[in-house]
């Protein structure tokens, strides 16, 4: 292979958040003409690497080329310039405005006179994109991107992508928001590209269609590519294990393998139906148990957690605490019939960043503190946060100190910490170890299993496989918003198997 | 990390500081008269209205929302009491002012919360409507207070609703749910709805509260003037505003909110505005000179409230 033939190559590329290593010395070749297929667990790394390739997120070391020469995208219109065309896995869109000047944002300069946008050069370059590219002529262009369909604004976004001639065309997971008749005509235009000598990279859960798709595949896993494979010698199998293979670290799960749980049920969730997110959910928690619940991104893993928690309103269907046979329908209720809630996204929904320890700590436990009049005692609230700060070992200069000041591990154990003070009876843990470092995560895992041991129930959801197979008695794996299975620890309990049903 | 208690304390004492120095300033410029005991009863007759208005929005403030509709609510409900002065009784009068300024915020706080409008659109169109009202009243008769009414503004009987309102007015706001929970909102309206707090209840008792004072404040101001005006209360609402922000109360509300920094505010605004008049700086130059010093003022709040985080910040790095 001589260098002429390359049209991208990526160097040792480092990427970070926070303390999260998201790629770690990432070396990536892509040929003239090659589709590529990226593929790995959520969080290996996929779409970091992509953002980074296509100036969204900006690298902290490495170097990338484009045909040889040095690449260095300070935003996504220097990838445009360069010819990379990126559709994004969130939704891109601005709702505001209308489909055709989402297919030049960013851009629109080309069109405008004396600062005046010419709308018909636009929407008539716009039509032109979409007839070139056979893209479904039915999507009113004039419309606000907001009120299109997820499927129409997917075959907007590609056709910005598009729109610019890219030598790259970059798709993360797009697949799975088309139906047949759009994907068959996404499967033309890779086709047209590559006999064009132009290059394709594809990111897919769906291992079969990528086998298909692509001429050669990367795998990712936990933030570096562990492997780079011939599509056509390749088995789904082989790709699985490449993609989950790593050894378990064993040391700060759990050490058994067999469910322990009372047969006492304390939660049931029946026939819960909320319109596009949960359809059907049915289940019982058990004292004593770690439940946790799996799925792929936008399965409605997390919609569920806070359904349990009263925090969105079923359609139909409902949530009861069994012991006094309470319909739990919101937050306060729940938290009277000793439920916690611990969210995922710790800053926007959980903490006051810029208050005291102190006032984080109290604030779920008020109405415990309560006394005559409704008095609150400063002394009572005071004590509550050196106790809960002490217990949960926070690493603090003292209850005074601003919560934006802790690291993620700190404020994540603030956030569990003013819960355990509460004496709950289930805990609804939203990714507990998230964004937080292997010391913390090892002691809230240990704190689970106590609690566990102690006949608490615990609902975990979680993005990250090895942690749920590491903890749960059972887990649940939700896809599009439907309990697809129900594994019990065990034999069948790894994460092959559980890959399969998810995808 | 010296350094961050040094700024901490500086923001924490500074509002405090630039009252006692413009007490200090006046009192030698004015030779003394600033704190003649006939003055002092001056500053308490301007203090007390600022204050009592601060308190019945400090709930409003904590949450981050605003009630533009305090001087107009007080107009409104000054207007009626004074229209029904003739025929109730004082002690009735209490209840019908504090009632309809309620449901006046009930309005408020309904609109708000249940229907998601921003607070500043909602107060400033509910106040410009009650504005209508009294101006049309006024324009057909001016009513006046009755006698009995007129005995309210001695400086004793302001001088107990003013104690009652700190009382308890400061108890809910500091030492209540309901006051942690407003100040909680205003940190973080996510977070407290998670954690249990009954976000739109809240908001709707902030408005309640802020209207029922603004009722009380328009009883008492027809009591001062005697009778209702079109120019009652205007603009009210924004010298509460004032002077509850000179005191040291975040703009974005949260748990910095506190009852006594309301108190703290109002004086620093009465003693510049009675300092001022001793010293017989003519009325324009006085609004242009205050204008001065409460920029200042606003802005060193800012400057030392933005060193103390900076510095905070440093230190955690450290850690």
């Amino acid at each position: 292979m001589t260098a002429d033939n390359l049209i991208f190559k990526a160097e040792k590329i480092d990427k970070y958040f926070g303390p999260t290593h998201a790629n770690s010395h990432i070396d990536f070749e892509l040929k003239k003409g090659e589709i590529r297929g990226l593929i790995g667990e959520n969080g290996s790394g996929k779409s970091t690497f992509i953002s980074v390739i296509s100036g969204i997120q900006q690298k902290d070391s490495g170097c990338m080329y484009i045909n040889g020469r040095p690449y260095e995208p300070k935003s996504s219109l220097d990838a445009i310039k360069n010819k990379i065309g990126t559709v994004v896995q969130e939704l891109g869109l601005v709702e505001g405005l209308t489909a055709g000047l989402n297919i030049f944002l960013g851009r629109t300069s080309m069109f405008s006179k004396n600062g005046i946008l010419n709308m018909k050069a636009l929407y008539a370059e716009a039509k032109k994109v979409m007839t070139k590219w056979e893209l479904d002529p039915s999507i009113e262009l004039s419309t606000l991107a907001g009120t299109l369909s997820v499927e129409d604004r997917k075959v907007i976004e590609l056709a910005r992508a598009l729109s610019n001639d890219p030598d790259i065309l970059i798709l993360d997971e797009i697949t799975n928001a088309l139906s047949l008749k759009n994907r068959t005509n996404l499967f033309r235009i890779i086709n047209k590209m590559k006999s064009e000598g132009k290059s394709v990279i594809i990111i897919s859960h769906d291992l079969e269609e990528v086998i298909d798709v692509t001429d050669n595949i990367t795998v990712m896993r936990d933030g570096s590519v562990s492997g780079n494979v011939c599509a056509g010698e390749i088995q789904i199998d082989m790709l699985k294990r490449m993609m989950v293979g790593r050894e378990m670290q064993g040391s700060y799960y759990r050490d058994d393998d067999s469910a322990a749980y009372q047969d006492e049920v304390v939660f049931k969730v029946e026939k819960l139906e909320k319109k596009h997110l949960l359809h059907d959910i049915c289940f019982e928690l058990h004292k004593g148990e770690i439940l946790g619940i799996c799925g792929l991104a936008d399965s409605g893993t997390h919609d569920l957690g806070k359904a349990l928690f009263g925090l969105i309103k079923p359609d139909s269907g409902k949530c009861l605490k069994t012991d006094k046979n309470t319909l739990i329908d919101d937050p306060i209720t729940a938290m009277k019939h000793k439920i916690a809630y611990v969210p995922k996204d710790r800053d926007r929904e959980a903490l006051m960043t810029s208050a005291t320890i102190r006032s984080n700590m109290s604030l779920p436990s008020v109405r415990n503190i309560e006394a005559f009049f409704g008095f609150l005692s400063p002394r009572k609230m005071k004590a509550l946060a050196e106790k809960a700060v002490k217990n949960y070992e926070v690493k603090t200069t003292g209850i005074e100190q601003i919560v934006s000041g802790l690291s993620g591990g700190n404020r994540q154990k603030v956030n569990l910490a003013r819960w355990m003070a509460k004496d709950a009876d289930i805990y609804i843990l939203d990714c507990p170890t998230r964004g937080v470092d292997i010391g913390v995560k090892a002691y809230i895992y240990d704190s689970m299993k106590t609690l566990a041991s102690q006949g608490k129930s615990i609902i975990m959801v979680s993005d990250e496989l090895p942690e749920a197979i590491g903890m749960a008695d059972r887990i649940i794996v939700l896809k599009c918003g439907k309990i697809e299975k129900i594994f019990t620890r065990g034999s069948a309990f790894t994460e092959e198997s559980i890959i399969e049903v998810m995808i | 990390m010296k350094n961050k208690n040094l700024h901490k304390i500086l923001a924490d004492i500074f509002p405090f500081v630039i009252l006692a120095s413009l007490v200090l300033l006046f009192s030698i410029l004015t030779q003394g008269k600033l704190l003649a005991l006939r003055n002092i009863r001056s500053i308490f007759n301007e203090i007390i209205p600022l204050a009592i208005g601060g308190l019945g929005m400090i709930f409003v403030i904590s949450q981050g929302s605003t009630d533009i509709s305090m001087g107009s609510v007080l107009a409104f409900a000054g207007t009626v009491t004074a229209l029904t002065s003739a025929f109730l009784p004082i002690y009735l009068l209490f209840p019908v002012a504090m009632i309809l300024g309620a449901l006046i915020g009930l309005l408020n706080g309904l609109l708000v919360s249940y229907f998601n409008m921003p607070s500043i659109m909602v107060t400033l169109a509910v106040g410009i409507g009650l504005r209508g009202f009294v101006s049309y009243v006024t324009s057909q008769d001016s009513p006046l207070a009755s006698k009995e009414l007129l005995k309210l503004d001695q400086f004793s009987n302001k001088l107990i609703i003013f104690i009652a309102v700190v009382l308890v007015m400061g108890y809910l706001f500091e030492y209540t749910k309901a006051g942690h929970f407003s100040k909680a909102i205003g940190e973080n309206e996510v977070a407290g709805r998670y954690t249990g707090i009954p976000v739109k209840n809240m908001k709707v008792l902030a408005f309640v509260l802020s209207g029922m004072i603004a009722g009380l404040l328009g009883l008492m101001t027809i009591a001062r003037v005697g009778g209702v005006t079109n120019k009652i209360g205007n603009m009210f609402e924004l010298q509460v505003m004032l002077a509850v922000f000179v005191g040291g109360v975040p703009v974005a509300g949260g748990m910095a909110s506190k009852a006594y920094k309301v108190l703290l505010g109002s004086a620093t605004i009465a003693v510049l505005n009675s300092g001022l008049a001793l010293l017989r700086v003519s009325g324009d130059y006085s609004k242009g000179l205050q204008g001065i010093v409460l920029i200042l003022v606003v802005f060193l709040t800012m400057y030392l409230k933005k060193r103390y985080e900076i510095s905070s910040d440093k230190k955690i790095k450290e850690v």
